[in-house]
């Protein structure tokens, strides 16, 4: 009998070995570091500017003696999640990707480096950035972190459609009635009823578009200090009108699921109101597309109101190694990565790297217009710093505007509707801000 | 007796079956065909069925342009521990359950099965507070240990009743031989239940190969994705301005249904026993 | 020799008891006390009393149309997707020809991978080159934009989700095979029409299935979340979106407690669906024993 439990022991201690063998497997392992080098951890969200990072990461690791700088790559859904897990647990990575749509969310965890921005000046050179954009990188005057490139909204707009249908090119002094009318000459529908040139595109399901249009008719989607949705004003109304007006009043724009299926770089829109630079190299790649940039056409009560969306690095807070993470924030934001940056098609946030490279490039390339970029800076307008902006926007607000723009439901209607929601969010979050 | 029908009902019957089978199959072959195309071949109106030319290299394109050749491979991996953990702990439960006498058995079993109903999705955060703590987060383990566990109460029950078919006699003149209770289930009631095993087998199988939940909630990073994340981030990014490279998508997707279509028709009956087992017992 | 086989009973049960101990009860559990509290993974769990209930039940915006959701799925593609797989199995289980092949056809679907059977679908719903509207067109109906609308989202998804009736349609067959040949010609003979001979016999006969498929049907339609979060990401880039049509129960909990950390929220809502599976099963069950036909 003895001998049968010593028997059954060791197939269950066999059975634990095999367990943690399985286990040994699947951890993670920290393969990568490297001996006398101080290792920095990068969190990357995997996208199409992947061998671009690790090309640079590459370099900064054969130039940099102290440091090296490790990626990790996580999809890019998943970013936020993983990140929050990870500081969680304690192991936040030491530098991770931020962008001033996520700051406020981020700020519990990220480190000032406003010493290090201010020390390194001169090397930086940050007279070099554009002062837009370096405002936009700070919060409450503190730096926490430094741009890679960013996105501006603009109007692009197909240069061979307007031509052929004898519509003047859009100016930088154009206005909501100027986009509206050169749309409706541009919209172009067959005998069937069905349409083969849109004037305009519309981008559905997520803010971009309607908090431009709200904020140039003169509204906003919160007070000042975020504590009150204001969509319910009849400045607001009146942006979300022109955004619902652009399908089911003048018809300039396809409702959602009806555009052509590359959208503007089917050659069958005439403008795109937004739009992500990231894409200008895809749009040249396409042949017969001639296409060009303006700012965007001012509203009622002003021109401002498009995005700014920077893509930047921050520091954890709880890094072991600030000063070796900064070595790196202060690389890709350098004038060679800037440079690299540029070269794969993204807008430089440095004016040298844009005289050098984007400007230079205009004059040959689409979009001709480049200066346009620069210039939409002074029009954009940051998102609301909220650490709730996110959820409020996107599953507060956002659904019962979907709703409007596929069904068209009544604006005014669903505006008030989405402020009361809000609302009742906002009073949630202060409630509890308020709790002991 | 309803089957029985005139000649002329049975060429209806057959026609509405045959009808169907064909609306069932419609989506795999457009799935296959489109996967075959070329890139501006699929946005022309109205749509091709057959390809021009058929492109197999869009398969190699789409392995290669992500890691799914790793993705394969950590799915592989991940399914083939999940059916081992699944076999050993539900064997041994179904053993103790009904071959050992012991006071609160019944109990026990009954308690076991009233989780059979419980929807995975009640325990979730708990679980991914202990794993957090314990560090498992973007690992395997969250996703392994559990069939190890016998969480799969389903097999558990399953294989009880098969082992309550094995004689007793057997185990008793096994135990008088001096065989030890490990050399009891795996020498005389696996083998007499293989059917059993091969369905649950298959079964956890499925599962695992197709489990989106826990590789979504507990996998972070890219090196430990399987094909149903890799999948689903393919798609995402690569709804490019210029249009989704949908033959690709199709591609990806082919790849990853061929593994349980193979198994399917390799173990189709136990596959059919298995269902009809599920509905019978329940 | 008595001791010896607790001995032995308790290592063999003892990975199953400690996986229920540790996986499902403890965590269920704290969940149930989780739900009273505010937790967002980073900072302790800070105890709300039934402010997360209220909340739920009251004020938020995504809650009860969620519930909506669900149910609305449920309604239709339970009902439909039992009527098909009784129907096929019913033509199935007659002298049929390529009956094995026929079988594996219908059978096949329900067992690939949600997240790329999903997929497909959507590339075939899609609204503008999907096959599905542009077959439609060659006929002269002008399709909806399935995917891409807050009114015809979640319909797409109901007859996603009918494309993997095969599972039941097998079950319904297993239990078909098994009526006696007997009862039917008996039943002709005392003259029953063809449908009298299917309420009577047949239905009797499968009722015990027909129930269980009923049961497992309301039970999955309540946690669907593989084909929602596939159409949430890959078909509009949101969850839930167009608007919350497609917001299920379960992705509407995934949401709250992984991409915005109220893990308290998050267990209330978990909490919520455990007692709605209870309650149901319940109902079920005590609803079987009035209809149920039993040897």
């Amino acid at each position: 009998m003895n001998q049968a439990i010593f028997v059954a022991s060791c197939r269950l201690i066999a059975l634990g070995a095999a367990f943690l063998c399985i286990s040994g497997c699947a951890r993670r392992t920290d393969a990568g570091d490297v001996k006398g080098k101080v290792t920095v951890t990068w969190m990357v969200a995997v996208d199409f500017t992947r061998d671009l990072i690790q090309e640079l990461a590459d370099k900064f690791n054969s130039e940099n003696p102290r440091v090296h700088l490790k990626i990790a790559w996580v999809p890019g859904p998943n970013y936020q999640a993983k990140l929050k897990t990870l500081i969680a647990a304690g192991e936040a990575p030491d530098l991770f990707y931020c962008g001033d749509v996520w700051v406020a969310y981020l700020m519990p965890f990220l480190y000032d480096i406003s010493g290090f921005v201010q020390r390194d000046a001169s090397e930086l050179e940050l007279d070099d950035f554009y002062p837009q954009l370096i405002e936009a990188c700070k919060h409450n005057g503190r730096f926490y972190f430094l741009p890679r490139w960013f996105n501006v909204s603009l109007l692009y707009y197909n240069r061979g459609i307007f031509r052929e249908a004898g519509v003047g090119m859009p100016t930088a002094d154009w206005k909501w009635d100027d986009y509206l009318r050169a749309g409706e000459k541009l919209t172009k529908r067959g005998s069937s009823g069905k349409v083969g040139i849109w004037g305009s595109t519309i981008s559905p399901f997520w803010w971009g578009e309607w908090l431009t249009l709200v904020r140039q008719a003169g509204g906003d989607m919160f007070n000042p200090d975020i504590t009150r949705c204001t969509l319910g004003t009849p400045e607001a109304i009146q942006g979300m009108q022109f955004y619902y007006d652009k399908i089911y009043k003048y018809g300039i724009s396809p409702p959602p699921g009806l555009e052509p299926d590359k959208g503007f770089a089917s050659n069958k829109m005439a403008m795109e109101f937004g739009g992500h630079t990231g894409n200008w190299i895809t749009y040249n790649a396409i042949p017969g597309i001639d296409w060009d940039i303006e700012v965007l056409p001012a509203g009622p009560r002003t021109r401002c109101g498009g995005e700014l969306a920077i893509d930047a690095l921050g520091v954890s807070l709880t890094t072991r190694y600030p000063e070796a993470a900064w070595e790196a924030v202060k690389f890709m934001a350098s004038k060679h990565s800037i440079r690299r940056h540029a070269e794969k098609g993204y807008l430089s946030v440095r004016k040298s790297i844009a005289k050098e490279i984007l400007y230079e490039r205009a004059k040959t390339q689409n979009p001709h217009n480049i200066k346009a970029a620069y210039h939409a800076l002074d029009f954009a307008v940051p998102i609301p710093r909220s650490p709730d902006f996110i959820e409020l926007a996107l599953e507060i607000i956002q659904p019962d505007i979907d709703d409007m723009i596929t069904r068209g439901l009544n604006p005014p209607a669903v505006c008030r509707q989405v402020t009361k929601a809000a609302d009742a969010y906002l009073n949630v979050v202060a409630l509890q801000k308020r709790a002991p | 007796m309803p089957g029985d029908f005139t000649p002329c009902g049975m060429v209806a019957v057959h026609a509405v079956l045959l009808l169907g089978a064909l609306l069932m199959l419609t989506p795999l072959a457009w799935m296959l065909l489109t996967s075959l195309k070329s890139y501006q071949e699929l946005f022309v109106s109205p749509p091709k069925w057959i390809p021009e030319k058929l492109l197999w290299h869009n398969y190699v394109e789409a392995l290669t342009t992500f890691n799914f050749a790793l993705y394969l491979r950590n799915t592989a991996f991940l399914t083939f521990v999940t059916i081992a953990g699944t076999l050993v702990s539900s064997c041994m439960a179904a053993y103790a359950f009904a071959a050992l006498r012991c006071r609160g058995k019944g109990m026990l079993f009954a308690i076991l099965i009233s989780t059979l109903m419980l929807p995975p999705q009640v325990t979730i955060i708990p679980l991914f507070k202990v794993y957090a703590r314990l560090n498992w987060i973007d690992t395997y383990l969250p996703l392994t240990i559990p069939a190890w566990l016998g969480t799969n109460v389903f097999a558990i029950f399953l294989l009880r009743q098969f082992f309550l078919t094995v004689p007793r006699d057997y185990c008793e003149s096994a135990r008088i031989d001096g065989a030890s209770e490990f050399q009891i289930l795996l020498r005389i009631f696996v083998p007499m239940c293989t059917p059993a095993i091969l369905t649950i087998s298959v079964f956890s199988f499925i599962g695992a190969w197709n489990d989106l939940w826990g590789p979504v909630i507990f996998l972070h990073s890219e090196c430990y994705y399987t094909m149903a994340i890799g999948l689903l981030n393919f798609v995402l990014l690569s709804n490019q301005p210029q249009g989704a490279p949908w033959n690709l998508i199709m591609a990806v997707s082919t790849v990853m249904m061929i593994p349980i279509i193979i198994v399917f028709f390799l173990a189709q009956k136990r596959f059919i026993e298995g269902m009809s087992l599920t509905g019978l017992k329940g | 020799m008595r001791r010896k086989e607790i001995f032995w009973f308790w290592v063999m049960a003892g990975p199953a008891t400690a996986g229920f101990l540790f996986l499902t009860l403890g965590p269920m559990l704290y969940s149930f006390y989780l739900s009273f509290t505010k937790y967002d993974v980073v900072n302790p769990p800070v105890f709300v009393g039934l402010g997360n209930y209220e909340y739920l039940l009251t004020r938020d915006p995504s809650f009860w149309p969620s519930v909506k959701v669900t149910l609305i799925f449920a309604l239709f593609s339970i009902p439909l997707s039992l009527v098909l797989s009784l129907a096929t199995a019913m033509l199935l289980n007659t002298q049929v020809r390529f009956r094995g092949a026929l079988r594996t056809i219908y059978f096949l679907p329900s067992l690939l991978p949600a997240t790329a059977s999903s997929i497909i679908w959507i590339f075939i719903f899609h609204p503008a080159y999907g096959l599905l509207n542009q077959m439609l067109e060659k006929v002269g109906i002008t399709g909806p934009p399935w995917t891409q609308s807050s009114t015809w989202a979640l319909p797409t998804i109901v007859i996603m989700s009918l494309w993997g009736f095969g599972g039941g349609m097998i079950i319904f067959l297993a239990g078909l095979q098994g009526i006696p040949r007997s009862l039917y010609e008996a039943a002709s003979l005392d003259g029953a029409t063809r449908w009298q001979q299917f309420r009577h016999v047949t239905l009797t006969q499968i009722s015990p299935i027909l129930f269980f498929n009923l049961v497992m049907g309301i039970i999955g339609s309540l946690k669907v979340f593989d084909q929602a979060f596939t159409f949430g990401t890959t078909a509009v880039a949101r969850l839930g979106a167009p608007g919350r049509s497609t917001l299920f129960y379960v992705l509407n909990m995934y949401q709250k407690s992984f991409n915005y950390f109220h893990m308290g929220l998050g267990s209330a809502m978990a909490w919520m669906l455990f007692l709605a599976i209870l309650i149901l099963t319940v109902i079920n069950f005590i609803a079987a024993r009035k209809w149920v036909h039993t040897e």
